[in-house]
C-alpha cells in the first residue's frame, strides 16, 4: 500500500483529537498523538483480534470511556487507523465520516 | 443455555423442556448421567436479563461469555452455532481486556461488523454480556437496563 499524502488531511476532521497509522506489522506508519506506543499496542492487538473474526466486513471498533475520549480503531487494507475522539464529538457521527473519508481516499484514481 | 455434567464434564445446550421449579434436569449427552441442577438466583437473573433485552425489536440476539466456562446463557439465532459464540466470545473479550489493561476506563466495546453492531460490556468481574444490534444507538431503556446490570465491582477508577 502506498501511504498518500493526502491521508493527513485526516487531522482536519472535526471530532479527531489524535490520531495513529499502523503498517501490517504493527509499526508506525504516522502519528499525532501523545503517547503514540501505548496507542499502537492497543490498536494494533485490538485490530488484530477482530479482524480474525471478519476479514473483509469488519468497519470498526470504538472502545468507549469513561472521559469521553473514545479510541476508534478502522482497518485501512492490511493496516490499521486509530483515533482518539474529542470528547464533545458524536462518535458514531466521527465514525462515519472517518470511513467515509478512508473509502474516497482507498478508492480515488492516482 | 449450556451446563456441564457432573459426572463427565461434557457440555450440554440445554432448552426451556429442561428447566422446572427453578431446577435444571437433564441427562448428559455424552455419558447418559442424569444431572439435577438447583438454579442460583445469579443464573436466573442473568437469562431474565437476556430475554429483557431481546424483546426489543432491534436486537438480534445476545449471549453472557464467562472467561472460564465460556457461553454461558445464548438468546443468539441457531444459526449461529455454540462454535461461533465461543469464538466471538474468545477474541472479543480478548480485545477488551487488552484495551482496558491500557486504558483502565474503558467500560464498553462496540464492533460494526458488515450492517450489524456487536456491544460488549462486562456485568461481573469475570462475565461479558455480547448485544448484537441492527442499529445504533441503542433505546434508552435498554442502556439503563444494561448499567443496572453491571455490578459496582467491576467499574474502572477513571485514571
Amino acid at each position: 500500500m502506498i501511504f498518500p499524502e493526502k491521508f493527513l488531511q485526516i487531522s482536519e476532521i472535526p471530532g479527531i483529537d489524535q490520531y495513529i497509522f499502523l503498517d501490517p506489522k504493527g509499526n508506525i506508519a504516522a502519528h499525532d498523538i501523545k503517547n503514540p506506543k501505548k496507542v499502537s499496542e492497543m490498536v494494533f492487538s485490538c485490530g488484530q483480534n477482530i479482524r480474525a473474526i471478519s476479514r473483509k466486513k469488519f468497519k470498526y471498533a470504538v472502545f468507549s470511556r469513561k472521559n469521553k475520549k473514545n479510541i476508534i480503531i478502522f482497518p485501512v487494507g492490511n493496516y490499521f487507523l486509530g483515533v482518539v475522539k474529542q470528547k464533545q464529538a458524536d462518535t458514531l457521527v466521527l465514525a462515519d465520516t472517518i470511513v467515509k473519508f478512508l473509502h474516497e481516499l482507498m478508492h480515488k484514481k492516482v | 443455555m449450556i451446563f456441564f455434567c457432573e459426572d463427565c464434564g461434557k457440555k450440554n445446550d440445554l432448552g426451556k423442556a429442561n428447566f422446572k421449579n427453578g431446577k435444571a434436569v437433564f441427562r448428559c449427552d455424552s455419558c447418559h448421567y442424569l444431572n439435577s441442577y438447583t438454579l442460583s438466583e445469579d443464573l436466573t437473573k442473568n437469562d431474565i436479563l437476556l430475554k429483557k433485552i431481546v424483546s426489543y425489536p432491534i436486537i438480534i440476539g445476545a449471549f453472557l461469555y464467562q472467561r472460564k466456562n465460556r457461553v454461558i446463557a445464548n438468546h443468539m439465532p441457531e444459526i449461529l452455532h455454540k462454535d461461533d459464540l465461543e469464538m466471538l466470545g474468545s477474541y472479543l473479550t480478548r480485545s477488551y481486556l487488552n484495551a482496558q489493561s491500557l486504558y483502565s476506563d474503558i467500560d464498553e466495546v462496540m464492533i460494526t461488523i458488515s450492517d450489524k453492531h456487536i456491544i460488549i460490556q462486562k456485568i461481573a468481574p469475570d462475565l461479558f454480556i455480547f448485544i448484537v444490534s441492527t442499529t445504533l444507538p441503542l433505546p434508552d431503556p435498554l442502556q439503563e437496563l444494561l448499567a443496572s446490570a453491571v455490578k459496582k465491582d467491576v467499574s474502572n477508577d477513571f485514571s
